[in-house]
């Protein structure tokens, strides 16, 4: 009887063991992986966002992102001076709440074909907010939901080469995607960021979170105050 | 107008007083604009740069009710340098009675090239 008990005692222990070199292993996985994205995060943050050694010889597909009111009108003008040949195709993304920003990208596009020079093709579409002014937080956790989803299968079906993007929060979901793209090796996208002009003491949300996650591979200000405060923003001037 | 309660009232402007019109919303001010000798608007960067590039006289005025009032930044920064007057709803009568138009300098607008060869060099693109 005793012996009978002593041999049950032994094979709990043994299977015990089992256990615990499954949970070893298991760990062990876990703090692999875990330290992979790590170094494939600094990889991505030290390495990715330093210049592009090789010249490209093809054009970049590229996705503009364009906010609403002002933020549009500083990204148009930053895409009249652009060498649209080299970014394209081009894909606009805008708020579907927002009318009136896709239908300036067509005008300045149809004012580029006007012109007859090779621009090649753009693409316009629209994206769910993840947040409208004055909704209520707990509706607001399933609108991110369904905006962050909805931001994915963009960017899976774009996956583009350059981002262009500055705020507001419409572009937050796209560049978080395009991050854990680069993260995983799917594709890397160069993001940039251009703060709005009328951001002249401090950044706002939106480019706070590219730079603190450092998030976007470069993040222009228009103000000098501004570079003297995030020292890894680079001035260049006012777009307005 | 707009969400407040305050309707003005339209005048022709005869026997000396100011002439008054209003409207909701227009796709493009820019003829008001430019038959202006003053302009008094809100602190939106839109406005504010579509005047300034009309070389019109600007008073913005900062609502400082906005939750997040970044708007008077941009606002402040330009009247330190001059291009345009910057008030509050309670200053804007002294502003107007106070303000000396010549002392205005003239904004030249911005340019986005140094962005775009920025962007280009550290794509590989020649610039």
């Amino acid at each position: 009887m005793l012996e009978h008990c002593i041999l049950f005692a032994m094979d709990g222990v043994t299977s015990l063991f089992v256990d615990l070199e499954f949970l070893n292993v298991a760990i062990l996985l876990i703090i692999g992986f875990a330290s992979f994205i790590m170094i494939r995060v600094s990889y991505v943050i030290n390495w990715a966002s330093k210049h592009r050694c090789s010249t490209p010889l093809r054009p970049l597909s590229t996705m503009i992102v364009l906010g609403s009111g002002g933020h549009t009108a500083e990204m148009i003008n930053l895409l009249a001076v652009l060498q649209m040949d080299r970014f394209n195709p081009r894909y606009y993304v805008a708020a579907t709440t927002d009318n009136m920003s896709l239908q300036k990208a067509r005008v300045l596009e149809s004012s580029l074909r006007e012109k007859d020079e090779f621009v090649g093709t753009s693409h316009f579409m629209q994206i769910y907010r993840s947040r409208e002014v004055g909704q209520s937080f707990i509706t607001s956790i399933g609108t991110t939901l369904i905006a962050l989803t909805h931001a994915l299968w963009l960017m899976f079906r774009i996956r583009p080469q350059v981002i262009l993007c500055n705020g507001p929060g419409t572009c937050i979901p796209l560049c978080m995607i395009a991050f854990l793209f680069k993260v995983f090796g799917i594709t890397s996208s160069s993001i940039f960021y251009i703060e709005s002009i009328a951001r002249v003491k401090r950044l706002s949300l939106s480019g706070l979170l590219l730079y603190k996650l450092r998030m976007a591979d470069q993040l222009f200000v228009q103000w000098p105050q501004l570079k003297k405060q995030y020292p890894r923003s680079n001035y260049v001037g006012r777009l307005m | 107008m707009g969400r407040g309660s305050y309707i003005p009232m339209k005048s022709a402007g005869e026997d000396g007083f100011v002439s008054v019109d209003y409207f909701t919303f227009s796709p493009s001010i820019a003829d008001h604009l430019k038959s202006a000798s003053l302009v008094i608007s809100h602190a939106g960067s839109g406005s504010i740069f579509e005047t300034l590039r009309l070389r019109k006289p600007l008073i913005v005025v900062v609502n400082e009710d906005l939750m997040d009032n970044h708007q008077s930044e941009l606002a402040e920064e330009l009247a330190e340098r001059k291009h345009l007057f910057c008030a509050r709803p309670q200053t804007l009568f002294n502003t107007i009675s106070e303000m000396d138009t010549e002392n205005l300098v003239v904004y030249e607008p911005g340019d986005a090239s140094p962005v775009a060869r920025f962007i280009n060099r550290f794509l590989g693109f020649s610039t």
